[in-house]
């Protein structure tokens, strides 16, 4: 008995540390989703970018990974706002036109990491050692990333619900027009979610780097998780894509203990569907 | 007159597409090419008939063609009969791909717009995980269509050495789904469609049993996609769930024939064609001049793409009827 019970535990702890970094990436998803009405078919490819990048600054410049998380964040920040000033803009609300044109943008992204770093899977090779508490034991890196992710959740979480900026990327979100006749420049506002919605991707695309393998396939996944999770939540709850992500981490690892660990993802969908059909409008409707 | 020129033109094409191959039937690269341009047209036509027309934007139309790859993979690994004459198995694949289009149908479109969007994408992922996990179906090993044994005559098992009866199949089964998309959009029916397409709402309080009608559209859409998969996995030889690009279950199967239909002019019946001649001609000219470098010439590909999107919304067809229409 005990020992399935460590077992679950053990992955329950583990899926909460992965879903919490998953949960990033998919706020950025939810925000872009939220300011613009488009749904990021390109947003793992961010996330895997992010990866990359964190990975060329430790290889090439010697750079701690860790330090290359807020530089990555820096970095998508600023693509995110160029991308949303000259694509993005044009397919606001559409929903075919911004499924294309993000689509379009993943191929560009995926064959461009394709063709700089190759199909074969890679690694930071750094250890961070591991912690055991009682039964549970986490690897360093997990616990470092979760850490961080948390830290990075908190900041996005107060940055939307107490500076000006946030609470006005929130109105633009709920209704974009009413934001504009109170007097918020809802262009400006849409380059700042857009850029924090691809920031999110890099920067959690740079944690996840600390405990993943990287390969410029993984994109079209991270998207899909991302989209579930946001669904999940509700399109465009942001503080909803933090349970999201949780609630498919652990899904995730408890599903490993008895299916093939390809499978596991199909749990994840099979939620999503389920959460589709009962309740579209997310598990958690409010802000 | 009008009405008669274009049956002119169209009897014209036709009578072009029947008679040219024979020219070049030595080009094999050349005819596969325009093989595979005739199969993605027609996957193109389904989604075309379910998004232009119906108004469904599915994303998972993959779902349909994969399980119409894989109803002939099946059948012609586990059974005798069907190894030796595919011919039912492609009748078969058509018939398990529009069930499975009621099911995905009965479920998904209790949603709209991209809500029903995302269910489709979510359906097709259920099946593409559960068909590489499963032994029976050879998981991501894939399945090779096996060369039936010549014990009948070539045409009886659908395994001719040269292309040109590839050729000849899945032009017929285009010319039959378009003309099928054709004369559902010119009735009573596709007004019907429309006016879903165009509000839902407002169809339904005039009495319009949508549900129904959608229900119709994605059978006729999976069973058409079902067969041109089927037909797929028979010329090719070998299917597999998820290899990117390729594999008949993946997401990128199921945007194809958004991007190809797009391309060529949604809600257009001859969009499709010219999408596809533009996705995959293109797409093999540009692997021609950039293959040298994986990724190359999708990157190509993909920009291109962006700045066709851009510069010609209704896509190609679509903008030259409107400018026709001007004049």
């Amino acid at each position: 008995m005990s020992a399935v019970f460590d077992l679950v535990l053990s992955n329950i702890v583990n899926g909460v540390m992965i879903g919490v970094i998953y949960a990033i990436i998919a706020m950025g998803m939810s925000l872009i989703f939220g300011v613009m009405n488009i749904k990021n078919l390109a947003h793992g490819d961010f996330a895997v970018f992010g990866m990359y990048v964190s990975y060329w600054f430790f290889t090439l410049f010697n750079i701690s990974p860790l330090l290359s998380i807020p530089l990555s964040f820096v970095i998508f920040f600023g693509v995110g706002m160029i991308l949303t000033r000259f694509l993005f803009k044009y397919v606001i609300g559409e929903l075919l036109g911004s499924i294309l044109l993000t689509f379009g943008l993943s191929i560009v992204l995926e064959n461009f990491m394709l063709l700089i770093w190759k199909s074969d899977p890679r690694k930071i090779l750094v250890e961070y050692g591991a912690f055991s508490a009682g039964p549970i034991s986490v690897g360093g890196a997990y616990l470092l990333a979760f850490v961080l992710a948390l830290i990075l959740v908190t900041l996005i979480q107060l940055f939307l619900s107490k500076t000006k900026t946030g609470i006005a990327i929130r109105a633009v979100s709920q209704d974009a027009e009413a934001a504009e006749s109170l007097g918020l420049d809802a262009d400006m506002i849409r380059l700042i979610g857009g850029g924090l919605g691809i920031a999110l991707a890099g920067c959690g695309g740079a944690i996840l780097a600390l405990i993943y393998h990287m390969y410029p396939y993984l994109g079209i996944l991270l998207t899909l998780y991302a989209l579930i999770i946001c669904v999940l939540a509700g399109l465009g709850n942001v503080l909803g894509t933090f349970f999201g992500g949780i609630i498919i981490g652990i899904a995730q690892s408890v599903a490993i203990i008895q299916l093939p660990y390809a499978l596991t993802p199909a749990v994840g969908f099979v939620l999503f569907l389920l959460v589709l059909i009962f309740k579209p409008k997310g598990l958690f409707t409010r802000w | 007159m009008a009405m008669k020129l274009r049956w002119l033109s169209v009897l014209i094409m036709i009578a072009i597409a029947l008679l040219a191959p024979s020219l070049i039937a030595t080009q094999t690269y050349l005819l596969h090419v325009i093989i595979v341009i005739l199969l993605y047209a027609t996957l193109a036509q389904t989604w075309n008939l379910l998004a232009s027309y119906a108004g469904q934007a599915s994303l998972g139309q993959a779902l349909f063609f994969g399980m119409g790859a894989y109803t002939v993979g099946l059948l012609t690994l586990y059974t005798e009969y069907f190894r030796t004459n595919p011919w039912p198995a492609l009748i078969l694949g058509g018939f398990i791909a529009s069930l499975l289009g009621l099911g995905v149908g009965a479920i998904c479109f209790r949603l709209r717009g991209p809500y029903f969007a995302l269910a489709t994408l979510a359906a097709t992922e259920i099946a593409r995980l559960i068909i590489l996990n499963t032994d029976f179906t050879k998981g991501a090993i894939g399945i090779i269509i096996s060369a039936p044994p010549s014990i009948a005559t070539p045409f009886f098992v659908i395994n001719f050495h040269e292309k040109l009866p590839y050729y000849y199949i899945a032009l017929s089964l285009m010319i039959t789904s378009f003309y099928v998309v054709y004369i559902l959009s010119k009735s009573r029916y596709g007004l019907l469609l429309q006016s879903i397409r165009d509000d839902e709402d407002a169809a339904m309080t005039l009495g319009v049993n949508t549900f129904r009608l959608k229900l119709f559209t994605i059978f006729v859409s999976g069973s058409i996609a079902g067969v041109t998969g089927s037909l797929y996995a028979v010329y090719t030889g070998f299917i597999d769930p998820s290899m990117d690009p390729g594999g008949v279950l993946t997401l990128f199967t199921s945007i194809e024939p958004v991007i190809i239909t797009v391309l060529g002019g949604a809600g257009t019946i001859i969009g499709p064609l010219i999408g596809s001649l533009l996705r995959v001609g293109g797409g093999e000219y540009l692997r021609i001049l950039f293959g040298w470098r994986a990724g190359m010439d999708l990157i190509v590909f993909g920009v291109l793409f962006i700045l066709i999107f851009f510069y010609a919304r209704k896509g190609i067809w679509g903008s030259i009827k409107t400018k026709i229409r001007l004049v």
